[in-house]
């Protein structure tokens, strides 16, 4: 034992190159690995843990204050099942709350006495909590981005109540099931004569329904309740649907890793054979030879693995924590330690058995046969094509570095398959980046609506809630629109109108939006289906077909106050609205209809917050403004892109690495043609074309593979998410990408050969002519 | 006779040890001289010093009237493939191409088009008696095979001069007589020729000057 530890630790000494290539190539793709999976496990993850770590309500339920009472509530926290319960609560719905920040239309504003309690724990974001009367806390809503200075600065602003005094907003808050828009203190929510009570309950089993505690309670008792579920999918939503993707992703990933780790660990044993020799002259038996060649390897593996997992914790907690800043979950978490388990061990396996087949294999050899390795003439190999190489037209020195691959035929199988895979794992990252950026383009339609501004929020009133008082808009449409259009970076303004109906058959109420100038398409790609040519006719998006089961060519009933009609669907947009109708269509269910919702696009080069800034000081300082919201998406595509990278560094170090073992290899060879005559520049050019050539050849085949990926996951992917893509969302590779994008195997190849050229190049001729 | 090679106080260094301390030789047009001595006593490196393949620490060494100190890497390169032709004691052929590629191969490394290339490397095969062993690759072919297609190799490019490294040390008797028989040839139709050998034989039968070489110095030059 202690003979083979001392020879190990004697080839770990001598090998010093390669034992830092093991240890690097070991150490990225650990960290890639860990990384990768991490991700996977936090997608699914952060909320699940903020979730049970507030105590999140499973179940919000509100109740009309008229058919029950509070006691008969509060009897309901004791019914099988319930874990813990809080309220009731009285709860108010506000109608003209205006506040900057939160979504327009009304808010719901709950009395609570404390931040805490047994369920949903709220995480204070601004401010404080409240301490008396006459102040509101406020709910932070991941939907909304606020940019506008001081303008978005709500804590200190008042809240005009109609009927009553105003609020003071003294904190902001964040609930992981979002279950108000504002809280109270109980007193200043009597004072707002509520009429419902809201209770929120946590079960043992998570998937229990409202009929488990509503039972016994009155007909109509019930107002409206809320599954924790889609605050879950509201939190989650954007980064979900890049789950498939980081998925086949992440198999790439490993695939890449395990290729290249498999490559250079072997490599490393089979380049050791005559050293192997040595030690059985020496009296080693082969589980002695085994044990050196694994130890060897081992050493760097294990500190390359352990640097990996350490780096790759390091990593996934910064785009962890900037994945739940944009998700707008409450804490922060890393990654999981099961993660950090299976990337250790399965990395540490990985290295012990790539190296183990080579090393038992050296062990079994005949020590005149292991010693003779490094000296005998070899057979030549593929001599056809050495053949027809020497041949052509082409300089020598190419010639002869393009028949060089094909001397080691399972080396270089194995370096193609890794340059194959980095280069096929930049193509479908650079599609996947491309189809997003398209989709996300799609969805805010271009530049047509880069700022959209609601100035009719207490119109929106949803379905159910309809008896508050409408205060009309501060400005007319007309005033509003002109006001728009004067304002400095303003390109265009499109006038709209947004309102929330009921569509027969869903309980959510949908928004249906119409712009007065007939059918115009304002931007909107279609998936399927055309625009809108005739009344009745509706474009919907993939969530609403999703949510509604509806497919192109159903026909839905729309209802809005009391007045339904009967709308075909003829085509599926992309974009964030639901259902997009016709302005006389719209008007006829919504009689005196307004266009009080404005799209704006900006002039090229202006700053959105600056003209954020402006609308403020144009429209007023309490004006719903919103943006688009793609953190999540941005994260993942730069989570993406970092993997990307560390592909493509494992890829060229596995090259790096293959290029050396040749070198080495070819020593001899390179020492007979420098004392022929060949110039340090051919040698050089022998070694980089034998790179380049594998590197363009890797280069094809992996474009190959990632557009294909790309083509079938892509398609697949958006489907999970309720979205078709239209085609042309998918016809990303244009012919200069493709040709770059091929190039990337070539740019691996040439790092990869760079210094070992050099090496080569620089050659003592009569120290490479004695090299065996 | 003219003078190919002037070595003037040529010393060679590696670290702390002496490979050459001051060696000062003349080799003529047309002359085959044989350098002999024990192991370690610095003939090889001569040879490198000869061939360019190695820089003296001190001293010049002047070909046809260049002095080989001031070529750079790629000149020394150039140098190589037109002047010099090397026969090594383990032949030093590359593996991967056939015989007749290996000796096609540094005539392309002059520009030779490859036809007439082909048909000089076919030439010497014949002279050289290997013609049917052109497709062959290295790791068939016998000791005495190799080393004749590292000849044929050496004179491809009909250098001013052939330096031999133990050309007979990695050979049987039989094969061995072959190549001394053939540099004598070689010699005789007025070919240059400098080799280091451990075998009198060789070197009284081939060498018209045996230089004694011991401790990095020329101790007796016999005629």
């Amino acid at each position: 034992m202690k003979a083979t530890w001392r020879a190990a630790r004697a080839a770990v000494r001598r090998r010093r190159l390669q034992t830092l290539i093991i240890g690097v190539v070991v150490m990225v793709s650990t960290a890639t690995i860990v990384l990768a999976l991490g991700l996977l496990a936090t997608v699914d993850g952060p909320y699940d843990k903020a979730f049970a770590r507030l105590q999140g309500a499973h179940l919000n339920v509100s109740y009309d204050g008229d058919k029950v009472s509070a006691d008969r509530l509060s009897a309901t926290a004791h019914l099988p099942g319930v874990t813990a319960s809080a309220g009731p609560f009285a709860s108010v719905v506000v109608q003209d709350a205006n506040v900057v920040g939160l979504r327009p239309g009304p808010i719901t504003v709950v009395g609570r006495a404390d931040q805490n309690g047994p369920v949903d724990r709220l995480v204070l974001a601004e401010g404080r909590w409240l301490t008396g009367p006459g102040e509101i806390v406020i709910r932070k809503d991941p939907h909304i981005h606020c940019r506008g200075s001081a303008a978005c600065e709500n804590v200190g602003k008042r809240i005009a109540i109609p009927g009553h005094s105003p609020l003071t907003i003294v904190g902001v808050v964040r609930s992981i099931t979002q279950t108000a828009d504002g809280w109270v203190t109980p007193a200043q929510a009597q004072a707002l004569n509520p009429h419902s009570f809201q209770m929120l309950y946590r079960f043992a089993d998570s998937s229990t329904g409202v009929s488990a505690v509503t039972a016994d309670l009155p007909p109509g008792a019930v107002a409206g309740s809320q599954s924790y579920r889609i605050a879950r999918l509201d939190a989650t939503e954007g980064a979900k649907a890049a789950i498939p993707f980081l998925l086949t992703f992440g198999v790439l990933g490993l695939v890449a890793a395990v290729l290249i780790i498999g490559n250079v660990v072997s490599g490393a044993v089979v380049s050791g054979y005559r050293h192997i020799g040595v030690l059985k002259a020496l009296g080693f038996t082969p589980a002695q030879v085994t044990g050196v060649y694994v130890v060897m390897i081992a050493v760097p593996g294990v500190i390359g693995c352990s640097f990996g997992v350490v780096i790759g914790n390091l990593l996934a907690r910064f785009i962890t924590s900037s994945m739940d800043e944009a998700l707008d979950i409450p804490t922060a978490t890393g990654v999981a330690l099961w993660v950090d388990v299976v990337a250790l061990a399965g990395v540490g396996a990985l290295v012990a058995v790539t190296s183990l087949v080579p090393a038992v294999r050296a062990g079994r050899l005949s020590a005149a046969q292991a010693v003779s390795a490094g000296a005998a003439p070899r057979r030549g190999r593929a001599l056809r094509v050495q053949r027809l190489l020497a041949r052509t037209s082409l300089p020598r020195p190419v010639s002869l570095g393009l028949g060089l691959p094909f001397a080691r035929p399972g080396r270089t199988a194995l370096t193609l398959a890794a340059v194959a895979f980095g280069v096929a794992a930049v193509t479908f990252a650079s599609g996947l980046v491309w189809s997003l950026n398209a989709f996300m383009a799609g969805q805010d339609r271009g530049d047509v609506a880069a700022i959209s501004v609601d100035t009719a929020m207490s119109a929106r009133i949803p379905p159910g809630m309809e008896g508050g008082p409408k205060p009309g808009p501060a400005l007319s449409p007309a005033q509003a629109e002109a006001r728009l259009r004067a304002l400095p970076g303003t390109e265009q303004v499109t006038p709209a109108a947004v309102q929330p109906v009921h569509v027969i058959g869903i309980n959510d109420a949908t928004d249906m939006k119409a712009y007065p100038d007939g059918f115009a398409r304002h931007g909107y790609d279609l998936a399927r289906g055309r625009w809108l040519q005739n009344p009745a006719e509706i474009v919907v998006t993939g969530p609403f077909m999703k949510s509604s089961g509806m497919r192109l060519g159903d026909t839905v009933t729309v209802e809005f106050e009391g007045r339904r009609t009967a709308l075909r669907i003829v085509g599926q947009a992309v974009g964030r609205d639901q259902i997009i109708t016709d302005w006389a269509t719209m008007s006829a269910i919504m009689p005196g209809l307004q266009p009080t919702y404005f799209e704006m696009a900006l002039k090229k080069g202006v700053s959105l917050d600056a003209y954020v800034h402006s609308l403020h000081g144009a429209l007023g300082e309490s004006l719903a403004i919103s943006m688009q919201n793609n953190g999540g998406i941005d994260v993942v595509l730069g989570l993406m892109m970092t993997l990307t990278l560390g592909l493509m560094v494992v890829s060229a170090l596995g090259v790096f690495n293959t290029v050396v073992l040749n070198t080495r290899d070819r020593t001899r060879d390179f020492g007979i043609l420098k004392s022929l005559g060949t110039t340090p520049r051919q040698v050089m050019a022998v070694v980089l074309t034998s790179m380049v050539a594998l590197g363009l050849a890797g280069g094809l085949i992996g474009v190959a593979i990632g557009v294909v990926a790309h083509h079938v996951v892509m398609p697949k992917a958006a489907a999970t998410g309720g979205i078709t893509l239209p085609s042309a969302y998918l016809q990303v590779y244009g012919p200069l990408s493709l040709v770059l994008l091929a190039s990337a195997g070539v740019v691996i190849g040439t790092l990869g050969a760079l210094i070992p050229a050099g090496w080569a190049s620089r050659l003592r001729t009569a120290t490479a002519l004695r090299s065996e | 006779m003219e003078h190919l090679v002037q070595l003037t106080d040529v010393r060679k260094e590696y670290g702390d040890t002496t490979a050459l301390a001051g060696v000062t030789l003349d080799i003529r047009q047309g002359e085959a001289v044989a350098v002999m001595g024990p192991s370690g006593s610095g003939k090889s490196t001569l040879l490198n010093m000869v061939a360019g393949l190695d820089r003296p620490t001190s001293g010049t060494i002047v070909f046809q009237g260049e002095d080989l100190s001031t070529l750079s890497e790629t000149a020394l390169a150039k140098f190589r493939r037109r002047r010099i032709g090397m026969v090594f004691q383990f032949f030093n052929l590359l593996d991967d191409l056939p015989a007749l590629e290996n000796v096609i191969l540094v005539a392309q490394l002059i520009g030779t088009p490859r036809k007439q290339a082909q048909a000089r490397a076919m030439e010497l095969f014949e002279e050289l008696g290997i013609a049917d062993r052109r497709n062959a690759y290295p790791a068939v072919l016998s000791g005495g095979e190799r080393q004749r297609v590292g000849v044929a190799r050496a004179l491809m490019n009909r250098p001013s001069l052939l330096l031999a490294d133990e050309p007979t040390g990695a050979l049987d008797s039989r094969s061995g007589e072959q190549v001394m028989d053939l540099l004598q040839d070689l010699n005789q139709i007025g070919q240059t020729l400098l080799m280091v050998t451990h075998d009198e034989k060789l070197a009284s039968r081939c060498a018209d000057r045996v230089i004694e070489f011991a401790d990095g110095r020329v101790t007796e030059a016999v005629r």
